[in-house]
């Protein structure tokens, strides 16, 4: 059989409608921004090698039938939280990085194993709890940084005080490790600087993802992602399971978090952590992932589409209406939406299937019976 | 929970704290104040240290660089006029910050370096 027989465009673009949309802005974008090819690319393998690693965390999550984890904003406070201490003890490059870790990852895994907690009290609300423990945590991370900071756990460096003596500063520049991770390992070819030693961890992240799908415990997260209720028929501790699934996310996101903030070379203290969750939810939708169905190359396509739109648009914006703030209001509030819309049309889809399929038990066989009687019911 | 696997949990947390303190006792930062007081005919100098960028330090002016880890460093000096300097200077194991004076470097002889205390030499 000819596969390309099969191909529906139609169904093709309703599929994958949000990337479709974001591709085709892109498109429109380009040419309004006059700028040139080697500028796009450089800056897209430069921010690629930045954020990828972020967007990855949120594989499993979807993969265990928790949607979008928006609760990674929890793993990305502990990667702050470790950078914060290795700026203040002064350690520099990729060792500051791996002190960092070596902070953030404990943090992120009691974290973690927190969240994973709330959301199984949570079931079938995971994304919007998520999202709200995002904001809970925010609190305790202002009140850390703060308060705790230079009052209970001393500050040794005055570039991480604030004026007043006590708490960390709005903006850390995190000159030491800055490129820690970048420019080991950097290679110039032409006008592009491709960092390799990044790109082998994400690499080596990849792996891990496609090697952890065919283990037992990935077996079980795509078991309970399909029918919670099968699952722990079949046997399967679905609760600790997805646990597990919430803490590796949440580690993901802190180790992301510091790549990303290394690259970048300052934090926003109080504010980087939200918008990491915010970004990396876009960008796995853009990529073509669903809340419930994600791949490795919906995050490969989802960060260079994001970061192309993010690239252009300021610039497209300058042109078209004189400011390039209206650019970047616009890249901003698309992003919004796009996640407002991924969400809207996973809904809107698992009730069309809910409905075809209940229109399937009443004797309609094929999809398109199902769906005149279904529009005749509500006539 | 068997002894092996807690041997081995063991082993994982502690191969964890080496890290730690690897990463910590390599990576740690330490200042070295470089200045270019000289009097004369003292113009402004470009410093680098080990691998980092050239640093233009102005005449009268200082600059606190920093070095990862103690032992020894590169450090070269381009100043116009005269001759490159590249040379290596050893971190006092017992100091807390150095001070060194360009007008000092001179091409074929030991770099001289002054073990300070950080707190001083900012002020």
């Amino acid at each position: 059989m000819n596969p390309l027989k099969k191909f529906e465009p139609l169904k093709f673009i309703s599929d994958n409608i949000v990337t479709v949309i974001f591709l085709a802005l892109t498109i429109i974008a380009i040419p309004f921004s006059r700028l040139s090819g080697i500028y796009i690319l450089s800056n897209l393998i430069d921010r690629f090698a930045r954020s990828a690693f972020l967007v990855f965390a949120l594989i499993l999550p979807i993969m265990a039938g928790m949607g979008i984890n928006f609760a990674m904003v929890l793993g990305a406070t502990a990667g702050q939280i470790g950078l914060i201490f290795a700026i203040d003890y002064n350690v520099m490059g990729i060792q500051g990085l791996l002190l960092a870790t070596c902070i953030g990852v404990p943090l992120s895994i009691f974290l973690g194993w927190f969240c994973g907690q709330v959301l199984n009290r949570a079931r079938g609300r995971e994304m919007v709890t998520g999202f709200i423990l995002g904001y809970f945590m925010d609190g305790v991370y202002q009140f850390f940084g703060l308060y705790v900071m230079g009052w209970l756990i001393p500050i040794r460096t005055r570039e991480v005080m604030q004026v007043t003596g006590s708490g960390v500063r709005n903006t850390l520049a995190l000159g030491p490790v800055r490129g820690g991770l970048d420019n080991i390992l950097n290679l110039q070819v032409g006008p592009f600087h491709l960092p390799l030693l990044t790109f082998g961890v994400i690499a080596f992240l990849c792996l891990f993802i496609i090697w952890f799908r065919k283990t037992k415990l990935g077996h079980d997260m795509r078991a309970i992602g399909q029918d919670q209720g099968v699952s722990h028929s079949a046997g399967i501790a679905v609760d600790r399971t997805r646990i597990m699934a919430i803490v590796i996310s949440t580690i993901l996101a802190c180790i992301g978090q510091i790549i990303y903030l290394q690259n970048m070379g300052n934090m926003g203290t109080y504010t980087s952590q939200r918008q990491a969750g915010y970004f990396a939810a876009a960008a796995i939708l853009v990529g073509g992932a669903t809340v419930s169905k994600a791949t490795i190359m919906n995050v490969f396509v989802g960060v260079f589409l994001v970061h192309s739109l993010y690239i252009t648009m300021p610039i497209a914006g300058k042109e078209i209406f004189k400011s390039a703030m209206v650019g970047q209001y616009m890249s901003d509030f698309i992003n919004y939406a796009i996640i407002a819309l991924a969400l809207v049309l996973h809904a809107w889809r698992n009730k069309r299937n809910a409905d075809l399929a209940r229109a399937g038990l009443r004797g309609h066989a094929d999809k398109d019976s199902a769906l005149a009687a279904q529009a005749g019911a509500v006539q | 929970m068997s002894k092996k696997t807690l041997m081995a949990r063991g082993l994982f947390v502690a191969a964890y704290l080496l890290l730690a303190i690897w990463a910590y006792t390599t990576g740690k930062g330490y200042v070295v104040f470089i200045n270019n007081y000289a009097t004369g005919e003292s113009v402004e100098v470009f410093v680098t240290l080990d691998k980092a960028s050239p640093v233009r330090i102005r005449r009268g002016g200082f600059v606190p660089l920093m070095v990862k880890g103690k032992g020894t460093h590169q450090i070269m000096v381009r100043r116009e006029g005269a001759a490159d300097f590249e040379g290596a200077f050893v971190y006092p194991r017992s100091a807390e910050a150095l001070s060194i004076a360009v007008a000092m470097i001179m091409p074929g002889q030991e770099l001289v370096v002054v073990p300070v205390s950080a707190a001083l030499e900012e002020r």
